[in-house]
């Protein structure tokens, strides 16, 4: 499994970096935080400079059907975007050709590895709006006989309804492209990012084992960040993350304009605590028990934070190639197990190792939620349930 | 269903140059007579579409039935034609012809005659089949799926009564396509009433409300049943006796022991094969035949060596 780039406002030199270090497999380009001359030419310097990177362009379509406010960025720069397209329109089938036609079009003019089909967002498999997703998903596939990933995006809640997720895997397995590139939105986007309820989550697994393993799909999963720990399991092949919040998870409010507030607080992603801490105090209260050592990812990005972690100049830019350089090691040691039952032995041991520290830090630690470990007591039972549901 | 009342002399009355080399034997709703014709041999069949001594005793006549029946048969000639495939039964030199004989409307046709014995025969005298036999009933039989699939249509009646083992080389060929569900054109069946034999029903073929959205996966898992039962020498879900209820909620909710429990010679990838293709869910079994055909031929290969 690999790990790309989830492309989005404020790039600088981080995507280079992270493909030049070998974090990086590849990258989902976002014309939201692009505009289109600037894209093809970030796609041409990439072909020239890393040719081996698998180049993504998610069109985003899925933004036109959002409602309300929005903040639209470059996207209304796009020939193909139509910006505020209603339900009356989606239910047109002339309509929906169109919007794949074009969207599919535009990519095969750019210098991309594989076609990204439109979708929109839903929140329920057996509703209106997974029917047009599937709809779009067809109409996209008649289109083109080049390598194509069918995207989908999903709200978190439509993974309830075990029944319904499995009669759309029913329809959607049957499909005769590469893959899938799967976003889940999370409904809350103040929500912690790794925190999904144990019956979602397992759900996920579910839906992402079913087509990557079962159905031998390429499965590429967008908006990922830590929570790829437990989904690397299924047999995913690329997970996604960028440098802010909002690319790391997938938010529909993260579209609409901010109301402001202030930059966020520094954080360390820790490959120990299978999650991130504030720098500012949780670190550098762990540093002043004498615990750093036990806490620290052992990326070459850790020194900077010796022997005080306050005392650090913690850039955007590193902080970002740290946090891939601790997902792609979490990957990469996942990955070097053989089989299902034994990766899920180990990210099982890792949950329970990390948990342990856990005890021992609590007492002292001021940990805020985002930082605690209330994830991993969701993921221990999510694992477990998709264990027995596998048979492994 | 009746079968129509016909003798050899009778059907060599119907097709002056056919000659009958045997007892009929009667399958489903069809009599089915070994013959030659023009020195080649074929498999004869005929079927009852209305007996008309019956019909003048009876006030109203329901002529849908009737119909349906011809509808079935012309589909099934249709696919016939149109499968190419070695493991799929072909039309003979004889297409669908309907004659009044003996107040009885009768549709017949040709089949090509296949020398050897039928599953269902084969387990009645050898109780189970090895692993080898099983490997290459899977890749044929899975084959003619995917032959059927790309006209877009579903068996829907594979049963080790429905599987011929060729004499003269081993191979496998599904016969009887009157079940076959073609997903272009109009349902041939009533509502409600599922076609094809119980016991081998996928758990989709259960829900009458998904009827429509079957495809090739639900003759996966009808193979997984006949693979199961070819190899273990039970059935996945049935035991003699049992009520019908009792086995469709056992082939819906049920997950059969695994063959190698009862087995213990059997590979765990055969065993794990047919274990997937019994997976309740379509989604669980295989999106291609062509993926289940390379994993059987790939453990055949391993057995070979």
């Amino acid at each position: 499994m690999s790990l790309y780039a989830q492309h989005g406002y404020g790039k600088a030199a981080k995507i280079e970096k992270g493909i030049e270090k070998k974090l990086l497999s590849g990258i989902i380009l976002s014309p939201k935080a692009e505009k289109p001359e600037k894209i093809i030419e970030f796609i041409q310097q990439l072909k020239k400079s890393h040719g081996e990177i698998d180049i993504l362009f998610d069109p985003q379509f899925y933004f036109s059907a959002f409602s309300g406010e929005l903040s639209e960025g470059k996207l209304n720069q796009y020939p193909y975007y139509i910006s505020g397209i209603t339900r009356a329109k989606l239910s047109v089938p002339s309509n929906i050709h169109m919007y794949a036609e074009e969207v599919i079009r535009y990519q095969q003019n750019l210098d991309v590895d594989k076609l990204v089909s439109p979708t929109i967002l839903f929140d329920d498999f057996n509703g209106k709006q997974s029917q047009i997703a599937i709809s779009l998903a067809y109409e996209s596939i008649s289109l083109s006989d080049d390598d194509m990933l069918i995207s989908l995006c999903i709200n978190e809640n439509a993974f309830r309804n075990t029944e319904a997720m499995n009669e759309f895997l029913d329809v959607i397995s049957l499909l005769d492209v590469r893959g899938f590139y799967l976003i889940i939105e999370r409904s809350n986007n103040n929500a912690k990012e790794t925190l999904l309820d144990v019956n979602i989550l397992t759900n996920i697994m579910r839906f992402c084992y079913t087509l990557a393993t079962i159905n031998e799909f390429e499965v590429i999963l967008g908006y990922t960040d830590l929570l790829a720990i437990p989904l690397t399991i299924t047999g995913i092949s690329a997970t996604a993350s960028g440098w802010h919040n909002g690319m790391k998870m997938f938010s529909e409010e993260n579209f609409h304009p901010s109301t402001g507030g202030r930059r966020p607080r520094k954080r360390y992603t820790s490959s120990k605590l299978l999650s991130s801490i504030l720098i500012l105090p949780e670190m550098t209260t762990i540093a002043g028990l004498g615990k750093l050592s036990d806490i620290m990812s052992e990326t070459e990005y850790d020194r900077l934070l010796l022997p005080s972690p306050g005392d650090t100049v913690w850039s955007d830019e590193i902080s970002c190639l740290h946090n891939w350089n601790v997902l792609k090691d979490l990957i990469d040691e996942i990955e070097s197990y053989t089989t299902i039952g034994e990766k899920l032995d180990h990210v099982t041991d890792m949950i329970l190792m990390a948990n342990k520290l856990y005890r021992i830090l609590n007492a002292r630690v001021p940990f805020e939620n985002k930082s605690s470990n209330s994830h991993l007591n969701i993921w221990l039972p999510a694992i477990s349930e998709f264990r027995n549901q596998i048979g492994e | 269903m009746a079968v129509p009342c016909l003798k050899a002399e009778d059907v060599e009355i119907i097709i002056p140059n056919c000659k009958v080399l045997g007892k009929a034997m009667c399958g489903g709703q069809k009599k089915v007579f070994p013959c030659e014709i023009n020195g080649e041999k074929f498999a004869l069949k005929f079927i009852l579409l209305r007996n008309l001594a019956v019909d003048d005793e009876t006030e109203e006549v329901d002529l849908s039935e009737f119909e349906e029946i011809r509808a079935r048969a012309e589909r099934e000639i249709s696919i016939m034609k149109s499968v190419s495939s070695h493991n799929v039964i072909k039309i003979g030199n004889i297409d669908l012809t309907g004659i009044e004989y003996n107040n009885q409307n009768i549709l017949y046709y040709s089949e090509e005659w296949i020398d050897g014995e039928d599953i269902s025969t084969i387990l009645r005298r050898n109780v189970t089949m090895c692993n080898l036999d099983v490997l290459h009933l899977g890749i044929d039989i899975a084959k003619a799926i995917d032959y059927i699939w790309e006209t877009n249509n579903v068996h829907r009646d594979i049963k080790p009564q429905n599987i011929m083992k060729r004499d003269c080389d081993n191979s496998f060929v599904l016969l009887d396509l009157g079940m076959a569900f073609d997903l272009d054109d109009k349902s041939l069946t009533k509502m409600g009433f599922v076609p094809g034999t119980k016991i081998y029903f996928s758990p989709e073929q259960l829900d009458w409300k998904r009827k429509r959205d079957i495809d090739f996966r639900s003759d996966l898992f009808s193979l997984g049943m006949v693979m199961y039962q070819a190899i273990t020498g039970c059935h996945p879900f049935y035991k003699a006796g049992m009520y019908d209820n009792e086995l469709f909620s056992r082939i819906i909710g049920d997950t059969p022991i695994s063959p190698q429990a009862i087995k213990q010679d059997i590979s765990k990838s055969l065993n794990d094969v047919i274990m997937r293709l019994l997976s309740k869910a379509p989604n669980g079994r295989y999106r291609k035949c062509s993926f289940l055909i390379n994993q059987l031929q790939t453990l055949l290969h391993e057995l070979e060596v």
